[in-house]
């Protein structure tokens, strides 16, 4: 796999774009996956996946195929993910410090169940409806499936910070989607 | 276990990475307490469903642009960045003193292009913008100069042009003054530069292929000027 992945960069590397719509159709829906959630926005996630792919291009010389190309790929994604959303809350030096100005998770008082069945949909625009924090960390853990060390490896931040952020944002999305949350 | 305690262990209870005894003990709560019971489910389900979320394809433009953007990268090679830029708007500042000393040879617009949309990063554009300038204010000074071989009508038409792209330069750099980094402003304001150059080189074509009295060679600098 790794030696198929570096004979890709390296013909990328060469200026085969062939080779390059090839690593871009493998990994691109994977990736605007993951860009719109954590962004919230599909504009704003078409604007990341572009970079990130252009970011790729330029850099798939500094590639070594310790990782496969696809792990390198969402590390550049994520990252760069991560970026944008700090130079919007330049204020703060954390992505996930913003949490803290949001305010408390809300509690678990008694309030309606979700439907039994969540619609992929509602459960698409509730995430976006997320504060930024709250929803990185959510995306990270939830759906994409790192544990709570990774996730607090890839922000920056303790693992327990990692907890609690995921801990307001599952309760924030109750609400949302049993009709009583912000 | 009371509600607090339930609460507090709620999150790796629904992760399943509470421990054995932790859990019987939340089971054993949840059997007595609706509130509790019904708080686990919904974040189970929300739980389960985040976990299937399906990849979203991202739309065909991205990969259009997205190949645009790498072919212009492409076709600057091998130059390394930082150099290339300043390389493509010396060329440009380079042409300006030609034209300006010789009124020979073939027209200005056969030089490198800058491929402004490959263009990302702030540091480098105050560079670029102010070469372009440069490069324009010499262009104005040569057509300002020279224009009195245009006829009115010619002249009418290249100033209403200029106007609007000066229109849209003035419009992007006021959007950087108040956003930096917005990509869209960045990409505007030299795409309207560029359009600018062209412009003045095709002019500056024309006028001088109108000075050595080649009707044929002016009808092509304007038939691709409006292409």
């Amino acid at each position: 796999m790794k030696a198929v992945d570096l004979e890709l960069a390296r013909r990328c590397q060469d200026g085969d774009a062939a080779a390059f719509e090839e690593v871009y159709r493998a990994h691109a829906g994977r990736l605007y996956s993951l860009l719109v959630r954590m962004a919230g926005s599909t504009s704003d996630a078409e604007d990341l996946l572009q970079d990130v792919f252009l970011h790729a291009h330029r850099k798939l010389g500094s590639f070594r195929g310790e990782s496969s190309l696809g792990t390198w790929l969402y590390r550049l994604a994520v990252n760069h993910c991560l970026d944008v959303l700090r130079g919007r809350h330049a204020k703060m030096t954390r992505v996930t410090d913003s949490l803290d100005a949001e305010g408390a998770a809300e509690p678990a008082t008694v309030v309606p169940a979700v439907p039994t069945a969540i619609s992929r949909l509602d459960l698409e625009r509730a995430i976006a409806r997320l504060p930024p924090g709250r929803r990185v960390a959510f995306v990270l853990h939830d759906v994409e499936g790192f544990e709570h060390q990774e996730v607090a490896k890839l922000l920056g931040v303790s693992e327990g910070t990692s907890k609690s952020q995921v801990h307001k944002a599952r309760l924030t999305l109750r609400a949302i989607l049993n009709g009583t949350g912000p | 276990m009371n509600c607090g305690d339930c609460e507090n262990a709620l999150d790796d209870y629904v992760d399943g990475t509470l421990d054995e005894r932790a859990r019987s003990a939340c089971d054993t709560h949840l059997t007595t307490c609706d509130r509790c019971r019904t708080l686990v489910a919904d974040l189970g389900a929300l739980r389960q469903a985040a976990s299937s979320l399906e990849p979203l394809a991202p739309p065909a433009d991205v990969w259009r642009k997205l190949s645009a953007l790498v072919k212009a990268e492409r076709d600057l090679r091998p130059f390394a960045w930082g150099f290339t830029w300043q390389t493509l708007a010396a060329s440009v500042v380079t042409l300006v003193l030609v034209a300006s000393l010789s009124w020979v040879g073939a027209r200005l617009a056969t030089v490198n292009e800058p491929r402004v949309q490959a263009l990302s990063f702030g540091a480098e554009l105050d560079q670029l913008d102010e070469h372009f300038s440069t490069t324009i204010a010499g262009l104005e000074s040569i057509r300002q100069t020279e224009g009195v071989s245009l006829d009115t009508e010619t002249a009418e038409v290249l100033q209403a042009n200029i106007t609007v792209i000066d229109g849209a330069i003035t419009e992007s750099r006021a959007a950087l003054a108040t956003e930096p980094d917005n990509q869209v402003a960045q990409e505007s304001l030299f795409e309207a530069l560029r359009s600018k150059v062209e412009l003045l080189q095709d002019v500056i074509a024309l006028i001088n292929e109108m000075r050595k009295g080649n009707p044929e060679g002016a009808a092509r600098i304007v038939s691709g000027s409006n292409q």
